[in-house]
């Protein structure tokens, strides 16, 4: 599966908490709480691009696992 | 299901055999085993064949799946740990084991979900003890199985290497949930704290605690995009106004105290996924939830596996039993 890169504003919006997903993937709720409460303390564009880009690390290097289909699902991918 | 309790001989000859193995048990025991492709953390208390048991004789041995193709070991210490997710995104799955309260334990405890590569590949594990009558006394201890030494700070890891199409994946059951109650959150990550923020307003924690009746046997929840994460009490000191936790509290995370649970067992037994215990690699379970729900004699469904000081289902969790499954590829 390929996954729109991390500069696409899907893994951005979910880092900020402007796209709620109720994720099922455990390495997936654990990242993204602790990437939202990090890019609450730091709202810029470059941390958040950081951010972003480790959420998509998750998912590019999960794409085949079960779960974490599941949510790649839920996100229209 | 294969039996999980050895004895020594038995634990030599699967190591003489070439086996990678995963070994939990007194120290005494693992001491005499020989080198070999394996790693090992200190406990007596396992969930074993027959359920819950504690042993100073018997090893738990954990035998890989088949789907393994290949396995390394790595040693960390508190310097090194930091490139622990890194260093395991090209395998299937890791196996961590850390000494409780060493300088490692504290390191990973505290940053973990900020090191590199942070949940990209399955790392599960546990946080090695001693017998509760040695506390303070004795030190846990892991071992590195190639060198047969047994270190008081550090962490090993078994990578595995899995069969093309198979995958791991790392669940947890947890029956905690939090509770009715007030929200609790901390300015500063710690094991510790003397103050919280405690329904907006910062408090003393120990005199709160102590004026709601809050049972510290019951851990500190919060709610990860749901899935509950337990902190648990270690000690309330009302002299000094010190509460500390067997896992770090984190600033920003809204924390409540658990709702009470009645019967352990029978909570487990609702919460245990449709699961094939013949699809899980490894599973560990937390000596509080041992001793709280006295566990000894008991059986968690079908799942066994070593009692331990902490869990390790990517980060350092509390009160939660963590499992590893060998699924495969979509």
């Amino acid at each position: 599966m390929k996954l729109p890169p991390p500069s696409d504003p899907l893994w951005s919006d979910i880092v900020t908490g402007r796209r709620k997903v109720a994720f099922e993937f455990l390495a997936a709720r654990m990242l993204v709480t602790r990437l939202q409460m990090t890019a609450m303390r730091d709202k810029s564009l470059q941390n958040v691009s950081l951010l972003a880009g480790q959420l998509h690390e998750l998912f590019a290097a999960n794409s085949t696992l079960p779960v974490a289909k599941k949510d790649l699902a839920k996100l229209g991918l | 299901m294969p039996s999980v309790m050895h004895s020594v001989d038995e634990v030599r000859d699967l190591i003489q055999s070439g086996k990678a193995l995963l070994l939990a048990g007194d120290e005494a025991q693992l001491a005499k085993l020989p080198k070999g492709n394996w790693i090992g953390g200190t406990i007596p208390y396992f969930i074993g064949d027959e359920g819950g048991v504690c042993s100073r004789e018997l090893i738990h041995v954990t035998m890989l799946p088949d789907a393994v193709a290949e396995v390394s070991l790595d040693r960390y210490d508190e310097n090194t740990i930091s490139t622990v997710y890194q260093d395991g995104t090209n395998v299937g799955f890791s196996l961590i084991i850390i000494p409780a309260s060493s300088a490692t334990h504290l390191a990973f405890a505290l940053n973990a979900p900020t090191y590199p590569s942070f949940g990209v590949k399955p790392l599960i594990g546990w946080i090695s003890g001693v017998h509760l009558s040695e506390l303070g006394v004795a030190t846990p201890k892991v071992f590195d199985g190639r060198t047969g030494e047994a270190l008081a700070n550090g962490a090993m890891v078994l990578r595995a290497k899995l069969a093309p199409g198979k995958l791991a994946d790392v669940g947890i059951v947890n029956i905690f949930e939090p509770g009715e109650g007030s929200t609790i959150k901390f300015d500063t990550d710690g094991f510790s704290a003397k103050e919280a923020v405690i329904d907006g307003k910062k408090r003393p924690l120990a005199a709160w605690l102590k004026e709601n009746a809050i049972d510290t046997r019951y851990p500190l929840v919060a709610d990860y995009m749901g899935t509950q994460v337990n902190v648990s009490f270690q000690a309330v000191d009302d002299e000094s106004g010190e509460v500390t936790f067997y896992a770090p509290v984190f600033a920003g995370v809204e924390y409540r105290t658990a709702r009470p649970v009645g019967d352990y067992v029978a909570e487990f037994d609702q919460r245990v996924p449709e699961i094939s215990t013949g699809h899980m690699a490894f599973a560990c379970n937390c000596i509080l939830n041992y001793l709280y729900s006295e566990l000894e004699g008991k059986k968690t469904g079908a799942i066994t596996g070593p009692i331990t000081f902490g869990e390790i289902a990517y980060q350092l969790l509390n009160q939660t039993l963590a499992y590893l499954l060998i699924v495969d590829a979509e």
